[in-house]
């Protein structure tokens, strides 16, 4: 299977498992029903847009799948709570679920980066320093979704959010801060 | 993924992966640095390759390769080379439980 096939796979199933959640949804919540409607109708909405603005569609449409799954697990969440999988009062444990899940996401993306082919020729002189900063950025990524991961499952509730987000800036500051050191090195520009 | 396994299994293609690690270097740049035939070392590319660890591009008369490993497959090598884990072993296993 090509990656193009792939990506347009991922992002089919992905909404589709939103729609049939939403529909889900709509029954058994009748109270939110707004909610499941607009949840419903947004993500294919949306994806025909980007479709229509976008020329780089197989970005678009694995960004599309990860959007997808996002509001797919709130959306199994939602259920799992109307069904009393979940006590009902129990928002926090969503949550929790949601971060660990957006901790995952940043781990596999995080993963992939230095698999991802740069935009220079190998031959040239800047080719090792992109190779690095590609390799730095990638553990940087997946380190930093560990972190998030183990602090949404362990930390207290209240202040998970805001601790999650420490090493997510740590990384983010630490790429800026390779590519600013890259640029500045004379003759070295990426 | 049995690729991946077998690929890194060889000390000689992690050394190569290692090597590319600085920088993209040509096919003549990496065989210089080991005591092998040139054969040898084009089959070692070759599954360096297969496995998805190494990009390769022609520049005139020379072959450029690169590195393609993601963060697992970084950490794997780096497993197999600590402490030893004999990942030939495992690339055999998942091939006859298969």
């Amino acid at each position: 299977m090509t990656r193009g096939r792939y990506a347009l796979g991922t992002a089919i199933i992905a909404v589709a498992l939103v729609e049939a959640l939403a529909i889900a949804l709509f029954l058994l919540v009748p109270e939110k029903r707004e909610y499941w409607l607009i949840a419903g109708l947004a993500m294919p909405t949306l994806w025909a847009a980007a479709e229509l603005l976008n020329r780089n569609r197989e970005s678009l449409r694995f960004a599309v799948a990860y959007a997808a799954i996002m509001l797919a697990v709130a959306e199994a969440l939602a259920i799992a709570r109307a069904t009393g999988l979940i006590a009902a009062d129990d928002e926090s444990l969503s949550l929790r679920w949601l971060g660990i899940f957006c901790g995952l996401v940043i781990v596999f993306y995080g993963n992939f980066i230095p698999k991802k082919a740069a935009c220079v020729d190998p031959a040239s002189p800047d080719a090792g320093r992109r190779q690095a900063l590609q390799r730095h950025s990638g553990w940087a990524f997946v380190l930093a979704g560990l972190a998030n991961t183990l602090i949404w499952a362990l930390a207290p509730i209240k202040q998970a959010a805001l601790w999650s987000m420490v090493p997510l800036a740590a990384a983010l500051a630490l790429v800026a801060m390779w590519v600013v050191v890259s640029r500045s090195t004379k003759g070295n520009r990426i | 993924m049995s690729n991946v396994f077998r690929a890194l299994a060889d000390p000689t293609r992690r050394q190569v992966l290692a090597l590319l690690r600085a920088r993209p270097m040509s096919a003549g740049e990496l065989a210089e640095q080991f005591d092998v035939s040139k054969p040898t070392m084009s089959a070692h590319f070759s599954v360096l390759r297969e496995a998805g660890l190494i990009d390769a591009s022609r520049n005139g008369k020379s072959i450029i390769y690169s590195l393609r490993m993601s963060v697992l497959e970084e950490a794997l090598m780096g497993l197999a080379q600590t402490v030893g884990l004999d990942l030939g072993a495992v690339a055999t296993g998942k091939e006859e439980s298969s």
